[in-house]
């Protein structure tokens, strides 16, 4: 099957997903609300988000359960958007589910290393419950890690939780979160292997790139607030990366000060991320990537790319509300708010 | 005494209402879910309250209000979950599948049961707790057998291994991932690394790291994911004398298994048959349970209704009496019962067409009052599709597939449905003289369709006509029956109608055949007044019953709605009879299709690729054209024939059962 006989109805679902985003109209609304209430009013009255708070009143939502609405926008679409792909590409939509999935399981993980309650969880959970690998019922009636890693036997997990003990969640919570990733990485590259080469490509470089913006991020905050030593730093790195691969990875933290490495050396490889303090990296790194979405996308061609690049907007859409809901709350003023925007409009 | 038409109706239904003493509540109950007969659902939400009797109760509240408060009765419904649990553990340890039964001993009390069920368990459980914790020692002992495998080659002593002073090992596996990084980076690692094995785990490892390095030794295994296997320290000696040990022990183990499962095997015979009654017992309770929300309650009186078939009326009244002499059952006829209480329907066929229901429900259940249209389908259904699919080999086929696969339950009714339709076209086949798409071979008893293709077209519009005219038989027959006169005699599907298609049919025939037997202008008029009375059927049954006539949507909507209503009118009988078309076209389509094959066949100039071809020719007729002839042939019934006269909001008969599943199953 070529490319446009597989993504006929998909381009023309994309079409109509990416016609529904905000526009810089509904930002500048949005931004100058001040209560949450008015933002979720203002969703469920004017933006694509209306169906997902069909049954939510405005006037008495709380901020926490508003985000978490939001957040599982994209799984509903990814969901809907499986729909319309088959055999190697409905994989690939599961692989990309398996995102969520992961970071259910680490909301279980923190559950437990706090020795809080794991069915109070189920609220919480934003993993797509049409392509769910797990039996979640029985993992919210566990109580330890033992019964966690026995569960999840059998399971792509499993490779994440060979080592796991309850130890490990309690001094290294990075232990199980990287191992995670690592699964979660690792299946998408596998899938993505599947695809026509032209996905195939597209999504290598993009997952690739996706890899290093996260090893590199590691290394930083391994090296800083952890305080670990340069194998385990390189031990817990995500191979697939295309500028930082394993040697690069290694030539940074043997240097005599890796923190002032890593920043020197993006000034080369990812220069547009590099940013005054700490609390704007995050912001830097999404906009990149965004840049990048827009940049595969630009000749609306018939490829993953495209697939890839909504999804991705949709999330950081969503992000960005989540941002402004936070801001409002916190009285933060509009201009500041707009620093932390993914969303550009200059 | 048999009413005319009672052949085509539905099964008679009557409401049974029954009035007991509170105390005999659960001994009835009881008794009705082991008869297996009453059905308490009703289709119209509003008034169901999860509570049919109340509903029923309700219509007649004036006559019993004197009767004390009825309130709907809350099931404490106490949970059985607890036995549930303790049935499904001794299920799974005696390794049986619960199976309810309905010959139950009725004076059984659960607590009976219960602690029957108990003292059961109290036998089962010690063994089989026994057994789990050896199974859990065998897979101990097993994997401990697989990491000392690694090691069977080394010839020291694994004592001496943990008494080492300045150096710790570790022995464990690492996935292929975390091992290239490991390799990659070997000359930053202080420790001695030795590959002793592969598993399905990964690659094992021996490792010995200096004691003073602990520390960073087993950070750095962590963040490799290392997974450690640890060593037997009941065992000593060198691998390879652990390794014998350690299988003599297992050796021992598995013999204790064994022996235990025989014990089990032993307990599973003694107990089976009284476990599933206990079972059925819990069940039976739970059910009751259920059904107790659908009974009223006055001070001292319970009440309940539900629908059973007339015939079971008697033997079920009597069986009701013998639980409690006290209770008061009252039938009554569908007629007597309040309007919205909806009966529900029972088909009853013969087995020779029983099997089309399934066709008739996937359209929608019959409602209570019409006829079931199963006879008229099965019948008309069976010629259409061997008309299109006439060939004695291909039907002979389709025959024995639906033979076969009739036999697995869940394909029961579809398979008697091909069987059945297989046979007509085997019928057709002979009167078409076809087999296997050859016409050569056999005399055709009627027509070989492809030689007379004008005759076959005709007649299949003929054979329509005189379906669509039984079809406004059935139709004005279900109207009159529920004295809806407006539709029944002025509607597009009553009298008038019926003779417009008639009037239209002779129009037709006449500008086809240019003959004159009445004139034209004389039809056009009759056609004209016919359309006028559909046009004007609410006033004129108004005149006709000289009551008032009510416009639900207001005048000038009704009158709008049917001037469009009349454009529709002609255009579909126009398009329904035509559609018969299709039955030609399709018995055309067969040997076409096949004379496509041989054509084919002829050219490969092999006789063997010639006879592939053919083989493979008749494998795509029997599945695609047999498929497209089955939908065809229902499109007609439910489009053409259905429209005309069934409407299909019935709700099925289902009686309350012991089991829940088959209930939902039916």
């Amino acid at each position: 099957m070529g490319n446009v006989a597989r993504f006929a109805a998909l381009s023309t679902k994309l079409d109509a997903i990416s016609g529904r985003f905000l526009q810089e109209e509904d930002y500048e609304a949005l931004l100058h609300k001040e209560k949450v209430t008015e933002v979720a009013r203002y969703l469920k009255e004017n933006t694509h988000y209306a169906s997902l708070l069909a049954d939510i009143d405005p006037e008495d939502v709380h901020r926490g359960d508003l985000n978490l609405l939001l957040s599982r926008k994209v799984i509903e679409i990814t969901e809907k958007l499986a729909h319309f792909t088959s055999h190697n590409y409905k994989e690939l939509m599961k692989a990309l589910l398996i995102r969520y999935e992961v970071e259910d399981l680490k909301l279980i993980l923190r559950a437990i290393s706090r020795n809080e309650d794991v069915r109070s969880l189920d609220a919480l959970f934003i993993h797509s419950k049409k392509f769910s690998h797990l039996d979640y019922e029985q993992l919210l009636s566990i109580s330890s890690i033992e019964d966690m890693v026995a569960l999840l036997r059998g399971t792509i997990y499993e490779e994440a939780f060979r080592s796991i003990t309850q130890e490990d969640l309690e001094v290294r919570e990075f232990h199980a979160e990287m191992n995670l990733d690592f699964v979660y990485f690792k299946n998408l590259l596998k899938k993505s292997k599947n695809l026509s080469n032209e996905d195939r490509k597209i999504l290598e470089e993009l997952i690739g790139i996706n890899i290093d913006l996260i090893n590199i991020q590691w290394l930083y905050r391994a090296r800083k607030y952890y305080g670990l030593s340069p194998e385990e730093i390189l031990n817990y790195t995500l191979p697939g990366g295309i500028r930082y691969k394993f040697s690069q990875l290694k030539d940074l933290v043997y240097q005599e000060d890796p923190i002032e490495a890593v920043i020197s050396s993006v000034k080369y490889t990812y220069p547009k991320i590099v940013a005054m303090k700490d609390i704007y990296i995050e912001r830097k790194i999404y906009q990149y990537l965004y840049d990048m979405f827009k940049k595969a996308n630009r000749d609306n061609r018939m490829n993953i790319a495209k697939l890839t690049s909504v999804l991705h907007f949709l999330e950081y859409e969503i992000r960005d509300i989540i941002t402004i809901i936070e801001g409002i709350r916190y009285d933060v003023p509009v201009e500041a708010m707009k620093d932390f925007l993914i969303r550009n409009f200059d | 005494m048999k009413k005319e038409g009672e052949y085509v109706a539905v099964e008679k239904m009557q409401m049974m209402n029954l009035v007991a003493p509170l105390d005999d509540m659960h001994d009835l109950l009881q008794e009705i879910v082991l008869i297996e007969r009453i059905h308490i659902k009703n289709a119209v939400k509003e008034i169901q309250d999860s509570n049919f009797t109340l509903a029923v109760l309700e219509e007649h509240l004036d006559s019993i209000a004197d009767m004390g408060t009825i309130v709907k009765y809350k099931a404490n419904k106490s949970s059985y979950k607890t036995y549930q649990d303790k049935l499904s553990y001794l299920a799974n340890a005696l390794d049986m599948i619960l199976e309810p039964k309905t010959d139950l001993d009725r004076k059984r009390d659960i607590e009976d049961a219960v602690a029957e069920l108990d003292s059961i368990t109290r036998k089962v459980a010690p063994i089989q707790d026994k057994l789990t914790e050896r199974e859990e020692t065998l897979h101990r002992y097993e994997d401990f057998l697989e990491s000392i495998e690694y090691l069977k080659d080394i010839n020291i002593d694994v004592c001496a291994l943990s008494r080492m002073k300045h150096f710790n090992y570790h022995i464990g596996t690492l996935t292929k991932d975390k091992r290239l990084k490991l390799r990659n980076n070997y000359e930053n690692i202080s420790a001695i690394v030795l590959h002793i094995g592969s598993s399905v785990d990964g690659e094992a490892y021996l490792i010995f790291s200096p004691a003073q390095l602990e520390y960073e030794a087993e950070r750095i295994l962590k963040s490799l994911n290392f997974k450690e296997i640890p060593l037997p320290a009941e065992f000593e000696g060198v691998p390879s004398e652990i390794y014998q040990k350690i299988q003599d022990v297992i050796m021992d183990v598995k013999l204790d298994i064994e022996d235990l499962k025989s014990q089990i095997i032993q307990l599973k015979r003694d107990y089976e048959d009284r476990v599933d009654r206990i079972y059925s017992r819990v069940l039976l309770e739970e059910r009751i349970e259920n059904l107790k929300d659908h009974a009223a309650i006055s001070e001292h009186f319970f009440y309940f209704s539900g629908w059973i078939p007339e015939v079971e009326t008697e033997k079920i009244k009597q069986k009701l009496e013998e639980v409690c002499s006290r209770v008061i059952v009252v039938f009554a006829e569908v007629d007597e019962v309040p309007k919205r209480v909806v009966p529900p329907t029972k088909l009853k066929n013969s087995w020779i067409l029983k099997p089309f229901e399934l066709l008739v429900n996937l359209y929608g259940v019959p409602n209570y009052k019409e006829l079931d249209p199963t006879i008229f389908l099965g019948l008309t259904y069976l010629i259409l599709f061997g008309a299109m699919f006439g060939d004695v080999g291909q039907g002979a086929i389709l025959f024995l597939a639906g033979w076969m696969i009739r036999k697995k339950e869940s394909l029961k009714t579809p398979g008697e449905i091909m069987l059945r339709i297989g046979l007509s076209s085997v019928f057709f086949g002979f009167m078409y003289g076809s087999v296997f798409g050859f016409e050569e071979y056999l005399p055709a008893l009627l027509v070989h369709p492809i030689e007379n293709i004008d005759f076959v077209l005709y007649s299949s519009i003929v054979f329509g006509v005189v379906l669509l005219l039984i079809s406004f038989g059935i139709s004005i027959s279900n109207l009159l029956k529920i004295k809806d006169y407006e539709q029944g005699v002025f509607g597009r599907n009553g009298i008038v109608g019926l003779l417009f298609y008639i009037v239209l049919l002779v129009g037709v025939l006449e500008l086809a055949l240019s003959g004159k037997i009445v004139p034209i202008s004389l039809l056009i008029i009759v056609g004209v007044a016919l359309l006028a009375m559909m046009l004007f059927k609410k006033p004129l049954t108004a005149l006709l019953f000289r009551q008032p006539a009510v416009y639900h949507e207001g005048k000038k909507e009704y009158y709008i709605e049917g001037g469009f209503d009349l454009v529709e009118t002609l255009l579909s009988l126009l398009s329904n009879t035509i559609s018969f078309i299709r039955v030609g076209a399709f018995a055309l389509n067969h040997v076409g299709l096949f004379l496509a094959f041989t054509t084919m066949a002829n050219l490969s100039n092999n006789r063997a690729i010639g006879a592939v071809i053919l083989i493979a020719g008749n494998i795509i007729i029997i599945g695609l054209e047999g498929l497209i002839v089955f939908i065809q042939g229902l499109r007609l019934e439910y489009y053409e024939l259905f429209s005309k006269y069934y409407t299909g909001d019935g709700i099925a008969y289902s009686p309350f059962k012991l089991n829940l599943e088959t209930e939902e199953r039916k």
